[in-house]
This record gives structure tokens, sequence and C-alpha cells, in this order.
């Protein structure tokens, strides 16, 4: 039941990528300036790339739904995307498998992404997000670009598993042809 | 083994085997499945599932409970490789508005059940005989 429409997602998630790969050579290069300079290294790009990792994880899940699902979850919600492709019946050796196990051993790190979702400032206790001013812990309004709003350790894990989610939106789509069980 | 017609009950067996598979990837938030027959497409499988992580806790665009498809595969078959097999995700929340609201699938469940053609496949803190009070 593939959709047509898979791939799409996919190219978009694609050159997200790549954005987030090029802005993590130059956020790496800040923190190594930084560094040079004896302060604790920093980029305002971190939040970037969280934002970019964000939207290839989205984006590769939405991939990897429509493809083993076609058009018929009509969802907006990314974590009942999820849910649908882990329920889905599946063999061992199938693709949808490998895919279910993928996500079941990087549930925390998705929770975590998607949690990152932009949000307009609302209240006192916006939550963190890539794209606008939200409150920290002590309760002031602080801007994601910001020193220590995210950090280079935390950036990476986020870049890992958008690697990750990509990886397996490529092979579903890849392999899906071959397999007579999507 | 896929049976003539596939109605309700046959494919017992084969849901068992997936819910088992349900519980490994959902093990501390799936709390209620039941497989259910309702009234149309009866050589269709349906089968309901109560997940408390289930985000939103509000229903679908459509003004529903979500409502997914799975053809028939190797991993599922059906007779002739035709069929559908229907899986229906709430929360607890979300459920209680498709009771209040009365909708479509939340009737269809409850149908299914006055009429002893549902089959709690796996109960965590929530039965069915609760969720439809």
């Amino acid at each position: 039941m593939a959709s047509l429409f898979a791939h799409v997602w996919l190219e978009q998630a694609l050159s997200d990528m790549r954005v987030a790969t090029l802005l993590l050579q130059i956020a790496e290069a800040d923190a190594a300036k930084d560094a040079g300079a004896g302060v604790e290294g920093h980029s305002d790009l971190y939040c970037q790339i969280a934002s970019k990792c964000q939207q290839v994880v989205e984006k590769g899940i939405k991939a990897i739904c429509l493809e083993f699902m076609g058009s018929t979850v009509s969802s907006h919600s990314v974590d009942r995307y999820i849910k649908t492709i882990c329920l889905a019946p599946a063999r061992r050796n199938d693709v949808v498998y490998y895919v279910q196990n993928a996500l079941k051993s990087n549930r925390a790190d998705i929770r975590n992404i998607i949690a990152l979702v932009p949000r307009s400032p609302e209240g006192d206790k916006t939550p963190k997000n890539t794209e606008y001013p939200y409150h920290n812990a002590s309760g002031s309004l602080v801007a994601p670009a910001s020193r220590n709003a995210f950090l280079l350790n935390e950036i990476k894990i986020h870049y890992r598993l958008a690697g990750v989610i990509l990886g397996r939106a490529k092979t579903s789509i890849a392999l899906a042809k071959f397999n007579p069980t999507v | 083994m896929v049976t003539a017609t596939g109605v309700y009950p046959e494919y017992l067996e084969q849901i068992e085997r997936l819910v088992e598979r349900h519980l490994e990837n959902f093990n501390e938030t799936l709390e209620l499945v039941v497989y259910y027959a309702p009234e149309h497409d009866t050589t269709d499988v349906f089968l309901f599932e109560l997940l408390t992580d289930f985000e939103s806790g509000s229903l679908e665009e459509q003004g529903d409970i979500l409502e997914v498809l799975y053809g028939a595969t190797p991993a599922f078959p059906m007779p002739d490789m035709k069929g559908n097999l229907h899986i229906i995700l709430t929360s607890p929340a979300e459920l209680h508005e498709a009771k209040r609201k009365n909708t479509r699938l939340y009737q269809e469940l409850k149908t299914a059940y006055t009429q002893g053609k549902t089959w709690e496949i796996y109960t965590g803190d929530y039965s069915l005989e609760e969720v439809l009070k």
C-alpha cells in the first residue's frame, strides 16, 4: 500500500538533514573559536540545528508511515504516526519490524525532540522550543539562540537521531519495492 | 491458519499473536485491547486499543477516534489477501470525549458489546465494561 507521497516527504527530510549537517559544521567551528578564546564553546546555531533535526525526524516518520500505510492515516500528530507504524502486523524479517525496533529503542530521544516543536510565548511557562523565547527553570524568558539554551552534546543526540530516522525512511522506501509484506 | 470466511471470532489466534507484539512495544501504556465485530464489513477484523500515552487527548479532525486500516499481508494473512485489519486507537481522555459525543466508532464498540461480539484480549487498568459505563 505504498504511497506516492512518501518519497516527497523523504526528499524534504534529506534536504533538511543537509542543512543540519552544514549548520553543525559551522557551529562546531564557532565552538572551537570560543574554546580558543578560553570560554566555553557555544554557537547561536545550536537551536537551528535542533530545529532542522526535529523536522527530519517528523518528515522521516511521515515518509515511513505513508510508505507502509498508504494514505489511510489522517492524523497530523507525529506521535500517532509512530504508534500507527508500531502497531502494524510484522514478521521478524520484515522491513516494518526493523523500523518498529528502531522507533522503540529511540523512543526517549524521539519524545525529547518532538517536544521542541516551536511554540509562541504564552503565560509564564512557555516550554523550551527551537524557535521562540521560552521560560527557563528560573522563570526567565530566554532566546533559544542564547548561551546555554542548547548545548553541543544535546545537539549531537538530536543529530544522531535524525540520521537514524532518515536511514530507516530511506531503507523503508527502497526495500518496500522488493518486500511483499509492505 | 486463514479460515475460509475470516469472520469474527476466527482471527482470535492471529490477534493474540499481534497483541503480544503490541505489548512488547507499548508494555507500560497499553491498557485494554478488544477484538470486536461491528455490523458492517463482517469479513474485516476490528481491534480496539486503549493507550494511556496517546498524545493530544482530543478527537481527530473528523470528530472521532483514530481508526487505522492495515491491508492483508503475510504478517497478517486474510482470505484471498483481501480485507482489512482496523485498529481503533484512543486514550482514556479521548474515549471519554467520544462517549460524550456518542461518536460512530464508540457506538459501534458499544453495540458489539451488547451483542456479545467483543473479546477482551488484554486488560491492564481498564476493562471494557468500565470504559463503556
